[in-house]
């Protein structure tokens, strides 16, 4: 076991021991270190991407601006327009496609360390499954458990947090929107009033 | 309804006056806003018929972006699938370290020599301080370059953390050799190929994908990972890959070369003035022009094995749908053979073939990148390349310094001033790699 490992050690076997069956154990405790890995990765992601407000909003607004220029170009039917100012779209694409690549590193940077861990921890020792499948065997290696918990779990966070998301927009302009209602005078509210 | 705030749909809860073609940010257009109750209830009316227009338009939308998230849930039961095709990798390097002859000498493994490398008995141990240092290097220059960071990546594994050159020791046609060289291109990828997810999952969100191009497209790029990674895996030399390699950064070097010399910029000047005179005439157009909401979008109007047609934004295009398959077979080919993105290749394809708007080259292209990363990763590990998890952490981790350094640096350094920078890199590393590769012959050293 390397230092790393050696040092994680202690703090991510104790999930996996919690239940008694240890299939059981394996698999929560292998649920448990996704979450860890995705937890620790999101709010990295969101630090960086603080850190770097401007620059990715420069970049998303200088690629948005000659991409909408060049849709104008497309409708006004102005094809040399059109191909000169979408160039300029695909050179600010780069930069932008390039650095969110960066940014993605940032959100799974703790993946080869866990995975790593599990590969000194379980290598050998992981679920027999209980049919032989051709070409896999019956014993999948520990990237294929992480990766198939790690893969639901972090599809589910951005599912949850763009419906919670959504929710907090609706309620806010809900409440914006009775709150003006109470204050508007429409034409029944009106001759209620003046009758 | 308050004409100073904007409705809200009840099914997607987003705002009626949201400019369909960016949904990442919309920008809203209000009624009028004067007060009154006449301008209110005209207000109202024309919210209303904008509200109505929009919502035809969000279905459209939803249907698109339906097929979108279909495909990438069936291309990622793929990807889930091929993952089952996973047996433990343990054997196989066992096997190649087996194989090898017992010693000290050169081409020798000494079984009593300290782990290195993927655990292999005497092999380099890759200073974690060193990896830590050049994948700042790697993730500056994907926040500043914009490009070539996956060439980066690969320059590191190879020379710079002394991989290549024990590779190269263990003698040209051994097992170990060709397992070491595969897991190189295995780790370069991880780093670059992340990139091609996150950007298709935005894409496919916003509904930016020609179908029929993104199937053909990927049916090529999947064909192509996928034959690059059976034919080659465990059969090629460090030499010969070191060699290839070192090809591909010396035509990528003289293409940047080109790009800075006067006829280069010459073109992009002329491109960048014309873009320029463009926007100054729109700005000058007088406003309230009318805009068809339906015709924005991606329309598939005729399919068949020779000619798509589609249009955006009203304007009809087409493209050969063989083309992509051959071209993304060779993109994804060449990409996966050396382990880096692909993705810089495919949008300049993609844009000859068809002269794609940007964000429906860049949705489609992210896909095709990330199906050939999935691909070509998948087969790697299912013939049992091994990778040293904690060498990948420890680069993503520089990584993420790099990009944070980066923005922060860019003010300093002009874009024709860093794309030299890399190229007295790419000439130099493409002209030894070539060099030691085929010819075993070194400038220095």
């Amino acid at each position: 076991m390397n230092d790393i490992s050696r040092f994680l050690d202690p703090v991510l076997i104790v999930p996996y021991r919690l239940p008694e069956d240890a299939l059981s154990g394996f698999l929560f405790g292998t649920l448990c270190l996704t979450i860890i890995c995705l937890a620790v990765g999101d709010v990295s992601l969101r630090i960086v991407m603080r850190l770097n407000r401007r620059r990715l909003e420069e970049l998303h607004t200088d690629m948005e601006h000659h991409h909408k220029l060049s849709e104008t170009a497309l409708r006004m039917g102005d094809k040399e327009s059109y191909k000169a100012v979408n160039s300029q779209a695909h050179d600010a694409f780069g930069h932008y496609f390039s650095f969110g690549a960066a940014l993605f590193c940032v959100s799974i940077w703790p993946l080869p360390f866990a995975m790593g861990w599990m590969s000194d921890r379980f290598s050998g020792a992981t679920p027999i499954l209980p049919w032989d499948v051709p070409i896999i065997g019956a014993q999948p290696s520990v990237t294929f458990w992480f990766l198939l918990l790690y893969i639901p779990v972090r599809i589910t966070y951005a599912k949850g947090r763009s419906f919670l998301a959504r929710r907090k927009q609706l309620a806010t302009t809900a409440a914006a929107a009775s709150g003006m209602a109470g204050d508007a005078k429409g034409p029944t509210d009106q001759m209620r009033h003046d009758g | 309804m308050d004409p100073k705030t904007c409705t809200i749909t009840p099914d997607r809860g987003r705002c009626a006056h949201h400019t369909p073609s960016f949904p990442s940010s919309p920008r809203h257009t209000r009624p009028d806003e004067s007060a009154g109750e006449g301008s209110y209830q005209k207000a109202n009316a024309a919210g209303n018929a904008v509200a109505l227009g929009a919502r035809r338009n969000n279905i459209q939308k939803e249907s698109t972006v339906r097929i979108s998230r279909n495909l990438v849930i069936m291309l990622g039961a793929l990807a889930i699938g091929a993952l089952w095709f996973e047996p433990a990798w343990a054997d196989k390097l066992s096997d190649a370290i087996n194989a090898m002859p017992q010693g000290t000498g050169a081409g020798q493994i000494d079984p009593n020599a300290p782990a290195g490398f993927l655990g292999i008995p005497g092999a380099p141990h890759v200073s974690p301080v060193l990896s830590f240092l050049w994948a700042i290097w790697v993730g500056w220059i994907f926040s500043t370059v914009g490009a070539f960071g996956g060439v980066m990546a690969g320059v590191g594994h190879m020379t710079v953390f002394g991989l290549g050159g024990y590779a190269k020791s263990l003698g040209k046609n051994t097992p170990l050799n060709k397992i070491v060289t595969d897991s190189i291109k295995a780790s370069n990828q991880w780093l670059v190929g992340t990139s091609g997810l996150i950007s298709s999952f935005n894409y496919y969100r916003m509904g930016r994908l020609v179908l029929p191009l993104a199937v053909a497209l990927g049916a090529g790029s999947i064909i192509g990972a996928w034959a690059s990674a059976y034919f080659t895996a465990g059969k090629v030399s460090f030499s010969s890959y070191q060699g290839y390699f070192g090809l591909f950064v010396l035509v990528l070097g003289l293409y940047l070369f080109w790009e800075t010399s006067p006829a280069g910029q010459a073109h992009k000047k002329k491109a960048k003035e014309a873009a320029k005179a463009f926007e100054e005439a729109v700005k000058k157009q007088k406003s309230g022009e009318k805009i068809d909401e339906s015709a924005i979008g991606v329309k598939v109007k005729a399919f068949t094995m020779s000619r798509c047609v589609f249009t955006f934004s009203g304007v009809e295009f087409s493209f050969n749908p063989i083309l992509p398959v051959v071209g993304g077979i060779v993109i994804s080919a060449i990409a996966a053979f050396l382990g880096v993105g692909g993705g810089f290749l495919l949008v300049p394809f993609l844009t000859s073939i068809s002269e794609l708007p940007m964000y429906l080259a860049a949705g489609t292209s992210a896909l095709a990148v990330l199906v050939s990363m999935i691909t070509s990763i998948i087969t790697l590990v299912s013939k049992g390349t091994p990778l040293d998890w904690t060498l990948i952490g420890t680069e993503l981790v520089g990584i993420v310094i790099g990009s944070i350094i980066g923005p922060r640096t860019s003010k300093y350094f002009s874009d024709t001033l860093l794309k030299r920078i890399f190229i007295v890199l790419a000439l130099y590393v493409g002209i030894d790699y070539v060099l030691r590769g085929f010819f075993n012959y070194r400038i220095f050293g």
